[in-house]
């Protein structure tokens, strides 16, 4: 018995040591925001002398903004004091135009910015204000001036780690202090070796499967347990840039392969693959729909060469492939609460929405470069970006 | 860079857009709105984003380790019972953040942030 327990005891902290090798934590930063000192009303006129308020955007990143445009304030109104901050990764500022609704970058040479932004010894400057709680950290911090300068928002950009930020604004009126606490919020499970993993999609049940890109294969992940098993598409090949993934009803995963160009079904009962030609170059979303049975996808480019039908779908039990095509070019795909395809053009810039009952292609305009997109209810996400190094 | 995403109201033929962080090398890749009704978004920056739809504040974090050089940028996502999965394109890893309501701070000084169930 004596020995049974111990088999077991090694057992156990042996499968432990197994799942801990595969699962890391990232660390992040949350932020605790505490009004220390509320508004003054330094004129006696009723109003307040600025509002201010941060907002953090990363554990790196974070917004101030000031408001000295209210009330009828004519002095010298509000200075911002930043400090205890270490490791600054980059002394700049990003401030927003109102009128034109753009973020401006600016950077700055250490160990003064330009304008109404400066880092430095802040015993150095005369800023009117007591910043003794500086002083902890050798006074060195932000400093932001802005006489007259009504409406104001600006970011900051320094480096992860634990942080006090202190933002004294008006004439010694509003304080606000914000104190950054280690989290742990991100957990990441490790996959096989070049892995790269694209297409993701959950069974409903117990399983996540993804598409290795790199190792042309689906790998199957237990929720449970996190433990997988990998199955490669075509044995030892690789690099076939395995993308988007579906299920269908019958629990079947279904994926796009852009090197081939096919699609693909991974049988998940017998582990079986099989795959498709199809009219176009380069397969991307790949979506099933219920309300048809059917399993669309996206396969560009759509040009003559390939027969211009790019918008397709195949039936699971027949296999019949039918393309459609009306002068756009789809990239990712998603439906609708009718079962209606929505999918971004990213080479033309639209949005189309195909109905599946009658044909009918509605076109949205006014887009830069969409790519991924999520149908929620009546909502459509879309990306809409002008800097999508991968895709110009 | 601005990334953005827009929204497209079906009903209303309306396009809203919501500006995301300013994040060097940015370019949002997919948006993904879980059962909460929370936004989030995946790009190629290596972070992950989530909106707070109420008042259209952007918390983003990078996300997950980068271990080789092809490529930094998460993908994909797909909600599982409580959590959101994503894949890091550039990486060998997958991604599992908590969804659920968030409120991480807040007052009655105006002094509001973080990310907010939609439609409260």
């Amino acid at each position: 018995m004596g020995i049974l327990k111990r088999v077991i005891f090694l057992a156990t902290i042996i499968f432990v040591l197994l799942i801990l090798q595969k699962v890391g934590k990232s660390l992040s930063y949350d932020w605790d925001i505490t009004l220390v000192q509320n508004e003054a009303d330094g004129n006696g006129d009723g109003i307040p002398d600025v509002i201010s308020n941060f907002t953090p955007i990363s554990s790196t990143y974070l917004k101030i903004y000031v408001n000295d445009t209210i009330g009828n304030e004519t002095e010298y109104k509000w200075k911002a004091v930043i400090c205890n901050i270490s490791g600054i990764e980059e002394i700049g500022k990003w401030e927003y135009n109102l009128e034109t609704e753009v973020w401006t970058y600016t950077p700055c040479g250490a160990p003064e910015c330009a304008g109404s932004l400066m880092y430095g010894n802040l015993s150095d400057y005369s800023i009117g204000i007591s910043v003794p709680w500086c002083n902890e950290t050798g006074n060195m911090g932000f400093l932001l001036y802005g006489a007259g300068s009504g409406d104001k928002q600006y970011r900051l950009n320094f480096t992860q780690g634990e942080k006090t930020l202190r933002i004294y604004t008006g004439s010694n009126s509003e304080i606000i202090e914000a104190q950054s606490r280690p989290v742990t919020d991100i957990n990441y499970l490790t996959l096989p070796g070049g892995s790269r993993p694209m297409g993701i999609v959950y069974d409903g049940v117990e399983t996540v499967y993804t598409a290795s890109f790199y190792r042309g294969s689906i790998i199957a992940i237990n929720t449970s347990t996190l433990e997988y098993e990998e199955y490669f598409i075509r044995g030892s090949v690789t690099n076939l840039a395995t993308w988007d993934l579906t299920i269908d009803a019958d629990g079947n995963v279904w994926f796009s392969l852009q090197m081939s160009p096919k699609i693909g079904r991974f049988n998940t009962t017998d582990k079986t693959f099989k795959e498709f030609a199809i009219p176009g170059e380069t397969p991307h979303g790949i979506v099933y729909n219920p309300f048809d049975g059917n399993v669309w996808f996206a396969s560009p480019p759509c040009s003559p060469m390939y027969g211009n039908e790019c918008l397709c779908k195949i039936n699971p039990s027949s296999e019949e492939m039918t393309c459609y095509y009306g002068g756009f070019r789809p990239t990712l795909l998603d439906l609708d609460s009718s079962g209606n395809i929505w999918f971004t053009d990213s080479k033309r810039g639209d949005l189309h929405m195909f109905d599946i009952s009658t044909g009918d292609l509605l076109n949205v305009t006014g887009f830069d470069r969409p790519w991924g997109l999520f149908v929620d209810g009546d909502l459509v996400y879309e990306w809409y970006n002008s800097y999508l190094q991968h895709h110009n | 860079m601005n990334g953005t995403i827009a929204i497209y109201n079906i009903i209303t033929e309306e396009i809203s857009r919501v500006n995301t962080a300013i994040i060097t090398n940015e370019g949002p890749y997919m948006p993904n709105v879980d059962s909460y009704g929370n936004l989030w978004f995946t790009d190629n920056s290596n972070h992950m984003g989530r909106v707070g739809y109420s008042n259209g504040s952007v918390f983003v974090e990078k996300a997950i380790p980068v271990i080789n050089d092809v490529g930094t940028a998460n993908y994909f996502m797909t909600q599982m019972t409580d959590k959101m999965w994503f894949s890091g394109e550039g990486s060998d890893y997958m991604g599992i953040v908590d969804t659920g309501e968030f409120f991480i701070n807040s007052d009655d000084d105006g002094i509001r942030w973080g990310w907010y169930r939609r439609f409260m």
